[in-house]
């Protein structure tokens, strides 16, 4: 389409991508856009995928990469007013000096104003920018230990709700649901009214549990994944397992006269109990993870 | 770390009534110690059991399989059996199940 349009030895840049915050998965594909940078913990390494800028040729194929985020990892995409600006001497900032000064910053919080703060000490006084800087960044924040769990309680509900989800992952294992609904619990503190919290920690400690007996066969080696995630308006909280492939069954209203009569067992009430403990439910899946969605919101107005 | 579940039941007898004092987590890993309790509760005959969950902090889905159980076979006996103790939380659950349908709230 853009083909037919743009005027002539014009063209478009484009880095695409498509991130599941549950698992750190990250889809790409570049269209002639300045290579992104992965920060990770053995070094700092290319996001490199093939593709042409649009608009220059029709029928273009681009080559569709995976990698998975690891915790503690971040991205920086950019655009070239960075790695061009050049220096009074005409030297060009560059992609190597991009790559060495982010191999010394962890933090992909703080990587922006660290390199505008480097820029500038580059180009020195008086710089007349030469094209515009755009930088961005996306970072998996660093698991948290189960042992760290109270050291690390978010008092003010306010520097959540500005900030990314928090991510953490409980070991499979009988009872550990409770992990789970606890760790929730100390993230939404006091952002949830007393009895919507107690909801929510059912339905969060039903839906941990069903992770990881139906999903991971309580195998060790499979955590279950919880991101949570405040905003505004309400309380999100993913759980995430690797059992994909098979469908969640739908849940229904347990036949309770049945169950006492001894024609259906007596168990079934997961599902079912969270849909009514929160105000939404949603199930997604791929053939590799089952995820659930659970949204409370804030206040009763909103939802009941 | 897995936290061990810990559930413990001791039954007493007043009168007529059966009462079982359950504790801690009402869970899979309950179900001996639960069923235990009962069957000592009905080795009294009595004409009605309680159950007191005042002590308990956490039942969960497969808890409330484990409380159907019990209600059946009290409702096979034609024994009533009624709660005490529960929080509010827990008091919207067995209205949410219907348990309280069943069963009498105190």
């Amino acid at each position: 389409m853009l083909v037919d349009e743009i005027p002539p030895k014009m063209f478009v840049t484009c880095f695409y991508a498509v991130l599941d915050p549950a698992n750190g998965r990250l889809r790409y594909a570049n269209a002639g856009h300045d290579v992104p940078y992965r920060y990770t913990a053995d070094g700092v390494v290319e996001l490199r995928a093939t593709g042409m800028p649009l608009g220059l040729l029709p029928g273009m194929m681009y080559e569709e990469k995976e990698t998975t985020l690891d915790f503690g990892d971040y991205v920086l995409l950019y655009s070239d007013g960075l790695v061009e600006a050049h220096n009074p001497e005409r030297e060009m900032f560059g992609f190597p000096r991009l790559q060495e000064l982010m191999a010394t910053h962890a933090n992909g919080d703080t990587l922006k104003e660290f390199l505008l703060d480097q820029l500038a000490a580059f180009t020195g006084p008086g710089w007349e920018q030469e094209d515009d800087v755009t930088l961005v960044t996306l970072q998996r924040e660093k698991r948290l230990e189960t042992g760290d769990w109270r050291s690390t309680k978010i008092s003010n509900l306010q520097s959540l709700v500005s900030n990314s989800p928090i991510e953490f992952e409980i070991p499979s294992a009988p009872g550990n649901e409770r992990l789970a609904m606890a760790r929730v619990a100390e993230i939404v503190g006091d952002g949830l009214p007393a009895t919507r919290l107690e909801k929510l920690k059912t339905a969060v400690a039903e839906a941990a549990m069903n992770a990881m007996e139906h999903g991971n066969k309580y195998d060790p080696d499979k955590p279950v994944s919880v991101n949570v995630f405040v905003d505004e308006t309400a309380v999100r909280v993913t759980i995430t397992d690797e059992g994909g492939g098979a469908p969640l069954k739908p849940s229904t209203t347990p036949d309770l006269e049945a169950k006492l009569a001894g024609e259906q067992s007596p168990r079934g009430w997961g599902l079912f109990l969270i849909q009514n403990m929160v105000n939404e439910m949603h199930i997604r899946q791929d053939s590799q993870h089952h995820t659930i969605e659970l949204v409370m919101y804030r206040t009763d107005r909103q939802g009941e | 770390m897995a936290e061990k579940a810990a559930f413990w039941a001791e039954t007493r007898v007043e009168g007529e009534t059966a009462v079982l004092d359950l504790h801690g987590e009402i869970n899979s890993l309950s179900d001996n110690a639960l069923t235990a309790a009962y069957d000592q509760a009905e080795t009294a005959v009595p004409h009605k059991i309680i159950l007191n969950f005042a002590a308990v902090d956490y039942i969960n889905s497969t808890g409330i399989a484990l409380i159907v159980g019990l209600l059946a076979r009290a409702r096979a006996a034609h024994r009533p059996i009624a709660a005490a103790g529960l929080s509010d939380h827990y008091r919207e659950i067995f209205t949410i199940t219907r348990l309280s349908d069943f069963m009498e709230i105190q």
